[in-house]
């Protein structure tokens, strides 16, 4: 069985792909859109997700500053 | 190959292309260091993983439609031509991957096609690419602490794989219907990378809208200082030293125009990206030059604000960009000194006259002194040939003037404007207010809360023991 090329003693004016598996090119690229568009649904959800786990709290959101503008005057 | 000669022809400019790419990687370091310097302590991690996920983003978008869309649309298409067929740069293509330039394998391509592309598709990709990741990460600097991720991942791919790669095809090409017709000339992108990145930028911050507390209620504009100006200025330094990649990676290292020329002879030179002479040594007084103009210009007028600056060095350059294969280095160092007026008198009238938040000063630096680099270039090159087909049109200031709306307007500002109005509509775009009021790194900022009231408590305990022994 060969995946690709099986030898290199020939006239390598003649080699055109190196790649493994010459003619699946279609089946790779339709995969990496399916993965790309994917990857965009699961950060989307899980952007929205992470904003709505922090409750909308403005006393917290002013502590949480006073703090941080504690820590920067302190750096 | 078998010919010693054409193989070193071919594996230096093989070479020669993947250098810029190593070098122009580190303005996207740079960028990186100047958003997160730039940004709030509370925004840093957020600001840092926006701009650094644009990387694999437009990468994969630019593998499967923008180089593809370089090629195919120089006509248009339909204003000089149909759409026209590249089966080098479709992502299914054997010559998108290893390949040693024999015989095709795949219908359409013809050996012609993988003897010219084989061993330098991939760098010439990657060039291309690493301009993507720059007009994309132009807009990320523009939109810090109050953009969401996803959204401005969306926008990257927009500008990054397809609107810079639409005006490169246009107006950045050999034959582009830009510069059959009207004569347009950009050699170091201008117009092609920092107009159409600043111009998408103003539309997507109309949208967007200023961060909290950047206006006072009458509408004056209230200063933002970075957390830490010295990674903005190390930022900026990097940014200038990829600059180096950047320009070298706009021209064709050594081709043979002489019969373009009409010689009966060759003539082997370094060409720009028209296939029009020009020479790395011309490139490189003038790059210095209209820096050196830029930051003269930038300390005066900023008062030896570091930021602006350095900022404002970076508008000389790119002020003088369009014509720098041509211009005089002194003639150079004037117009990026006439870049960094521009930028920050912009800056401050679009600011205060519109409310635009624009953190890092990106659409002055990029749109409006790349605007102005492209329309000076039409007077200072008046009348000088655009390409070496006699057939089509010289350099002239209208031709210029229609090439920076196009690249400022047509191609940077509307897609902008419209893509942040719908991620807008659909409640996408901005962060919601109670997590700008955290900040975007809230989970890591919980954390440090935590952290910093359980050791000041310690730190009590500590203190009154002392005292109580």
């Amino acid at each position: 069985m060969s995946t690709g090329i099986t030898t290199w003693n020939t006239n390598l004016l003649d080699i055109g792909p190196l790649y493994p598996f010459v003619g699946s090119e279609m089946l790779l690229v339709s995969a990496a859109i399916a993965v790309w568009l994917i990857w965009h649904f699961l950060q989307a959800r899980a952007e929205a997700r992470e904003a709505a786990e922090l409750k909308p709290d403005p006393l917290h959101a002013e502590e949480m500053l006073q703090a941080l503008e504690k820590e920067n005057q302190r750096t | 190959m078998d010919n010693q000669l054409e193989a070193l022809t071919i594996i230096f400019t093989e070479t020669y292309y993947w250098i810029t790419v190593v070098l122009m990687f580190l303005i996207h370091v740079g960028f990186c260091m100047y958003e997160v310097g730039a940004s709030r302590r509370k925004n840093m991690l957020h600001t840092l993983m926006k701009n650094t996920m644009l990387i694999p983003l437009v990468t994969v978008t630019f593998y499967f439609f923008g180089w593809w869309i370089y090629f195919a649309f120089q006509n248009g298409p339909g204003i000089s031509g149909g759409l026209i067929e590249a089966p080098w740069a479709t992502p299914w293509s054997e010559l998108m991957g290893a390949h040693m330039g024999g015989a095709p394998v795949q219908g359409g391509l013809s050996g012609a096609d993988t003897m010219a592309w084989a061993r330098v598709n991939g760098v010439f990709w990657a060039a291309f690419l690493l301009f993507s990741w720059t007009a994309a990460s132009i807009v990320s600097g523009a939109v810090i602490e109050r953009i969401r991720s996803g959204a401005f991942w969306i926008l990257a791919i927009l500008i990054g794989s397809f609107c810079w790669v639409l005006d490169a095809a246009w107006g950045w090409s050999e034959n582009g219907w830009m510069v059959q017709k009207l004569g347009y000339h950009d050699a170091y992108a201008s117009g092609v990378i920092h107009a159409i990145a600043g111009g998408f930028a103003l539309g997507v911050l109309i949208h967007l809208g200023a961060r909290i507390g950047k206006f006072a209620p009458d509408g004056t504009p209230r200063d933002i200082r970075p957390h830490n100006p010295w990674l903005v200025t190390v930022g900026l330094f990097l940014i200038y030293t990829g600059c180096w990649g950047f320009y070298v990676a706009c021209n064709i290292p050594i081709i043979d125009i002489g019969p373009a020329a009409g010689m009966d002879s060759s003539f082997f030179s370094t060409t720009n990206i028209y296939l029009t002479p020009t020479s790395t040594s011309a490139i490189t007084f003038n790059f210095l030059m209209s820096l050196s103009g830029g930051l003269m210009v930038g300390y005066l007028i900023s008062k030896g604000d570091p930021f602006w600056t350095y900022s404002l060095g970076l508008a000389g350059v790119i002020g003088a960009s369009a014509g720098n294969d041509l211009y005089h280095p002194i003639q150079a160092m004037l117009i990026g000194g006439g870049a960094a007026i521009v930028a920050y008198k912009m800056h401050y009238w679009v600011e205060r006259t519109w409310q635009i938040d624009d953190a890092v000063g990106a659409v002055a630096v990029h749109g409006y002194a790349g605007f102005y680099g492209v329309v000076v270039a039409g007077f200072m090159l008046w009348g000088y040939p655009s390409s070496m087909h006699a057939d089509y049109a010289a350099i002239t200031p209208w031709g210029q003037l229609a090439g920076a709306v196009i690249m400022f307007f047509v191609l940077g500002f509307i897609p902008g404007y419209i893509a942040a109005g719908i991620l807008k509509r659909l409640g996408r775009l901005r962060v919601p207010e109670h997590v700008e009021l955290a900040g975007l790194d809230f989970g890591e900022n919980a954390e440090t809360e935590r952290a910093a009231g359980e050791i000041l408590v310690a730190e009590r305990r500590a203190a009154e023991k002392l005292v109580g022994d």
